[in-house]
């Protein structure tokens, strides 16, 4: 554990953070106003959105927790295109109130102008809000670090928040790490504040209660009936926080594969909301506390508001919501605790201010538990890096087996006959990289690797190098051995997820649409088509059309090898059977012509 | 073995269960079934149905004695629950009670169980809790097990049993059955209080005590909250500890006031800071011990002994959790040992000999080789055939159809070369003599074929009338006979019974009726394209045979093979063009 100013480490000056915490808080109630814009300070545009104080404004549509995935519009499809798991290929959840919100906000012109001239002014932009206006704040942020990030000047935005409920789940919290935007949010909770805690709850159980709790707030404290409802509240919200916190710690702690866990969740489903970001606790004894592993975080979201009575602190745990300011003014003077290291974290208490968040042994044991798996994500990958120079190896192996053939029978001819001695230690060098790379990608699947993974550059190109390189052996080896006869085509039954996922990288690195980088896998389509072909079927027009169109384009860019066009290929004998259905203006025209001593006519 | 960083989760899910829907749909259930008109026929349970909910049974328990039932019952003695049996576990035992009230009631319960399955086919299956206090319990985990069995649970979700206060319901040998059904055990959740002495009633002093042992998660309760625990050793020490009070277990423990109470005590900081324990394992037990009440924070010499014991119990499921992890990594192994073998196949054709022979001859360095091949494949497919037979009928039948693939191609690699180790040893009759065959290979070929009957089916209730089904061998398989396996993975064990009989100096009309049978084997296998051009190779043993079944006269001019052999058919069939 570390310690030292709080500006330092955030990258954010404690001015700057008071000055966001009140404009948050006397914008919050402005309700016809969807954000605010004060241009006052020389150091940063300040973009303040305003916070929703009814229960459909928090909840909507149909779902428990009021969630909706992130691509369910086109509109938010389109501005958040990096919400999302890129391997496994899942889509953030978001709360779809707040979602709404931001689109109303986002489809004023007004925003997009005021956002732009802050850009061009040159001055970072800070998004900030109070409570529910947090939340829009930090779509409002990803969506801005979305539109940023090709310019590489996303050193300019910072999202703080004060009391914010959460706005979406794992993936979202994975995502931004994986982009590398995490720390440009940073969240402020006062520990017995239970508005974050609130989208734990489903709709259903707190729904009357949210009522007057939000009434109380807009009512400026106040209301005659909020002392017979806070205990219900403050019991069903700490409730679903237990339920969720107890089963996340289970799945962090359990030594086993099954567990009766997963029969109960169908029977009743714990909230899909996750925090992301960074996380600054206030203790409410003068200290705060940061935090960034989204883990520890939801474990301290429930342990840092337990109660030791039940009449004790459950009123104050709602009017904590609306006092930032006072609080924020006291601890900013103090140094802030940094909490790192928690897999190291001692189950009995040690002195720290964590102490005064979580005191009691099984809180603290859920802290370590939530460092270890950050810890094992690291030392996964680094058991992965240890392996790349066998992965290095065994594709110079297949390079130079892929030159030698590159003039002969051709790279994919040649391995799938296996008639050499060199085609068997091309094989087996195709069997070694393909234990790593599936070893590689079971650990993606169980989000076993630290989060950044998937958008690290060298990681991408060494996938993007391996698929080239080693799938067109795995298609060989697949109709080499009829398997598709068994099974069907490769690319619906047979393709490994070892291609998928770095295909899916590329992609996304290229903002490209999904499909677009097929380059590895033509091969299987073109024995597809043979197939159809040799068995007197007919040949769909469009889909030899296309292929014809890409495996030019592939061959010019040199992702693809020319042996395609070697006299023995399997593509030209397809060819043969394409009859009226080769192209004769396009490139794959002038290609043949050039390469294959074959008339084309 | 210690690792850095392992923990244990029962706090966790014992706080997860507290706080969750189930338990107290469950509990409401039960009181309900209670209160349910006294005067009224009693029946053994009563189904809760509510919109939105899911299905709750709730199984009461009859008045009484249960005197003189306390023991176990063999499996032997009882119908219905052959299912669980497997190959290690022949036979279990159950309490007699509650086996005694399942069969009084069975005809109810057939009738209870057939609706569910049924039900369990809609678009949208519902969620099943089944439930019951005392012995109401018992008999609501053994119809969960009877149900399970006729659930598809790949397309319905797992149905939960909730007991109450139920005694331990059967044997080791039952736990271990169930174990064997990959996800059953996580379907399980026997809620004990610690005040509640009548789950203990079966543990007098009558019966041998260590007889019963539980299966499932058990959620103990105390005074100062709860915790769960799925180790039997642990959850069976709690179950014997003696006590001297008597209840009437007709009377119902409440279990309603005990859950609200645990239900605010999660929310509450009530757990004590423990002192002096740095190892995350260790203090995850301690505040377990402590939660359930079994330990106070003085330590004695038998906290720390039962520590050891729950912490060793924890790394032993870790250390199985890891190698299930591994099983991938030997997979990949084992796919590169069978490149070899594929290579080495293909270098024996271009000697003219087939990799049989050459095998069979050992005249080579990298012969050697082979032999350690073939010996880690048949290592780990024994493995692995046996870890599949062992599972029950029902769970087997699910096992991957890749996997089964992968088994047929070993088969057919590696069978020939055992096939050749064991003639050349001066073996005989391999595939009729008792017990020559590993079984794992006879298994691997039963398998095969049923699932091969099986998609025979399912393709002519797709095709129907569309189109006919291809007779004969496919085009593909005709072309692609140059580079593959033989069909019957004992095919060289033919050759070398016929062998055998040409070397005996007279033939007798047996002989020549087995010579003939095997020729007439040989030309079918080559009609369906199932033999591997390979046998025609100038060195193979079966031209060896052919050369001098053909040179005796023992083959009739009329045959179609001989014809076959004279014209080219060798030639024509490695090019996929006889027909």
């Amino acid at each position: 554990m570390d310690s030292g100013t709080l500006g330092k480490k955030i990258g954010i000056s404690e001015e700057l953070i008071k000055k966001s915490c009140t404009l948050s808080l006397s914008y919050r109630f402005y309700n016809e106003l969807l954000f605010h814009v004060d241009n006052s300070s020389s150091d940063a545009v300040f973009i303040v959105f305003t916070g929703s104080w009814m229960v459909k404004e928090w909840f909507s549509g149909d779902q428990a927790f009021g969630e909706t995935r992130i691509d369910s519009k086109d509109w938010s499809k389109k501005a958040f295109p990096s919400m999302r798991s890129i391997g496994n290929d899942d889509v953030a959840i978001v709360n779809q109130a707040f979602l709404k919100r931001f689109e109303l906000v986002s489809k004023g012109s007004e925003f997009v102008e005021k956002v732009t001239s802050a850009v061009d002014g040159k001055k970072p932009i800070i998004f900030t809000g109070h409570s529910s206006g947090g939340a829009v704040a930090v779509l409002a942020t990803i969506w801005f670090l979305e539109r940023q990030s090709s310019e590489a000047n996303t050193g300019t935005a910072k999202c703080v928040t004060f009391g914010a409920p959460l706005v979406g789940d794992y993936i979202v919290s994975h995502a931004l790490k994986r982009e590398k935007w995490s720390k440009h949010f940073i969240h402020f909770v006062k520990r017995y504040d239970i508005v974050p805690r609130i989208l734990l709850a489903p709709r259903s159980s707190i729904q009357q209660e949210l009522e007057h709790v939000l009434r109380y707030y807009t009512a400026n404290g106040h209301h005659d009936q909020l002392e017979s409802i806070a205990p219900d509240f403050y019991e069903k919200v700490m409730r679903s926080t237990s339920f969720l916190a107890s089963h996340a710690a289970e799945k962090l702690k359990r030594n086993t594969d099954y567990s009766l866990l997963e029969t109960i969740t169908n029977f009743t489903k714990p909230s899909p909301y996750r925090p992301s970001g960074t996380y600054i606790f206030c203790t409410g004894t003068g200290k705060l506390v940061h935090l960034d592993n989204p883990e520890a975080v939801l474990q301290l979201l429930f342990f840092s508001c337990q109660v030791s009575h039940k009449n004790e602190i459950i009123r104050s745990c709602i009017n904590a919501h609306l006092d930032y300011a006072t609080e924020l003014e006291r601890s900013l003077e103090e140094n802030v605790v940094y909490v790192d290291r928690l897999e190291k974290l001692p189950p009995a208490s040690d002195g720290s201010a964590l102490d005064d968040l979580a005191q009691n042994a099984r809180g603290r044991l859920c802290l370590r538990a939530a460092g270890a798996l950050e810890k094992q994500k690291q030392e996964n990958q680094q058991q992965i890096i240890g392996k790349k120079a066998t992965m290095e190896k065994e594709m110079k192996v297949l390079e130079e087996y892929r030159t030698f053939n590159a003039q002969k029978v051709g790279y994919y001819d040649a391995f799938k006959k296996q008639n050499e001695e060199r085609d068997f230690a091309a094989n087996v060098s195709r069997l070694e990289l393909a234990g790593i790379w599936d070893e590689i990608i079971e650990m993606l699947k169980g989000y076993c690797l630290p989060d950044e993974f998937e958008g690290e550059d060298s990681w991408i190109e060494l996938g993007t190098k391996f698929r080239r390189l080693v799938e067109p052996l795995d298609i060989a080896n697949y109709y080499r051995h009829a398997k598709n006869e068994d099974s069907g085509a490769y690319m619906i039954k047979g393709r490994p997820r070892r291609y998928r996922y770095p295909q899916r990288w590329l992609e996304k690195k290229k903002g490209w649409e999904s499909g677009a980088c097929g380059e590895s896998c033509f091969w299987a389509e073109v024995e597809e088509l043979l197939k159809l072909a040799s068995n007197d079927g007919e040949v769909n027009e469009t889909r030899a059309k296309e292929l014809q169109e890409r495996i030019a384009k592939w061959v010019e860019q040199g992702v693809a090898g020319k042996d395609v066009f070697l006299e023995d290929s399997t593509f030209l004998k397809l060819w043969e059977e394409l009859g009226r259905l080769k192209l004769q203006q396009e490139s794959i025209h002038t290609l043949m012509t050039k390469f294959t001593k074959l008339s084309v006519s | 073995m210690t690792i850095q960083n392992q923990f244990s989760s029962g706090l966790e899910s014992g706080n997860f269960v507290v706080n969750s829907d189930p338990v107290h749909q469950a509990w409401c259930a039960i009181e309900q079934q209670r209160q349910v008109d006294p005067n009224a026929e009693p029946s053994l349970y009563n189904e809760i149905i509510q919109p939105e909910n899911p299905i709750v049974i709730a199984f009461g328990t009859p008045p009484g004695s249960l005197q003189g039932q306390e023991g176990l019952v063999s499996s032997k003695d009882f119908a219905h629950f052959e299912f669980l049996c497997n190959k290690s576990n022949p036979v279990f035992s159950i309490n007699e009670a509650a086996i005694k009230l399942f069969q009084s009631h069975y005809n109810d319960l057939l009738l209870l169980k057939n609706k569910l399955v049924e039900n369990s086919k809609s678009k949208t299956p519902p969620l099943i809790i089944i439930t019951g206090q005392f012995l109401g319990g018992s008999v609501a985990t053994l119809f969960t097990l009877w149900l399970l069995q006729g659930l598809n649970l790949s397309k319905t979700k797992r149905p939960l049993c909730i007991t109450f206060g139920s005694p331990l319901v059967g044997d080791e040998h039952l736990r271990k059955c169930v174990l064997e059904f990959s996800t059953w055990k996580s379907c399980f959740l026997h809620i004990v209080s610690d005040q509640d002495h009548t789950p203990k009633i079966f543990m007098s002093q009558n019966t041998t005590t260590g007889a019963y042992k539980p299966f499932g998660t058990f959620l103990l309760c105390s005074a100062s909250g709860c915790a769960c625990s799925e180790d039997p050793d642990f959850i069976s020490e709690q179950f014997v500890t003696t006590n001297s009070q008597t209840q009437d277990p007709n009377l119902g423990f409440s279990y309603g006031q005990i859950l609200e109470d645990l239900k605010w005590k999660a929310l509450c900081n009530i757990f004590k800071s423990i002192e002096g324990q740095s190892h995350p394992l260790q203090a995850s037990i301690i505040t377990q011990l402590l939660a359930i009440g079994v330990v106070s924070l003085q330590q004695s010499q038998d906290t720390d002994n039962l520590v050891r014991k729950m912490k060793k119990h924890e790394t032993k499921l870790l250390i199985q959790k890891k190698k299930n992890s591994d099983s991938d990594n030997k997979l990949n192994e084992m796919k590169i040992h069978m490149a070899f073998l594929e290579w080495y196949k293909k270098d024996a054709k271009r000697q003219n000999i087939g990799y049989y022979d050459l095998y069979r001859n050992m005249g080579n360095q990298s012969d050697n080789m082979v032999t350690g091949f073939k010996k880690k494949l048949m290592n780990y497919w024994e493995d692995s055939v046996t870890e599949v037979e062992n599972k029950p009928q029902l769970e087997g039948a699910h096992f991957r159809v890749r996997w089964l693939y992968a088994g047929t191609n070993y088969r057919g690699m590696v069978e020939p070369l055992h096939i050749a180790d064991y003639y050349k040893d001066g073996g005989k009759n391999y595939q009729t003599a008792a017990g020559k065959r590993p079984k794992h290979f006879t298994l691997l070929e039963e398998w095969y074929q049923e699932n091969q009957e099986k998609e025979k089916k399912k393709k002519q209730e797709t095709q129907k009338q569309e189109e006919k089904p291809e007779s004969g061998p496919s085009k593909s398989k005709r072309e692609n006979v140059g580079s593959s396996l033989n069909d019957d993975s004992c095919f060289w064990a033919r050759v070398e019974e016929a062998l055998i009989l040409l070397k005996n100096g007279g033939l007798t009309t047996d002989d020549k009726r087995k010579l003939k049978e095997f020729e007439d084997y040989v030309w079918n296998a080559l009609k369906n394209y199932a033999v591997s051009p390979e046998i025609f190779l100038k060195k193979s043993s079966f031209m060896k045979w052919w050369n001098e079944y053909e040179y005796k006269g023992i083959v009739e001019s009329s045959s179609l093979l001989l014809d076959f052999m004279k014209n080219g058919g060798p030639r024509e069939y490695e090019a996929g063009k006889f027909t």
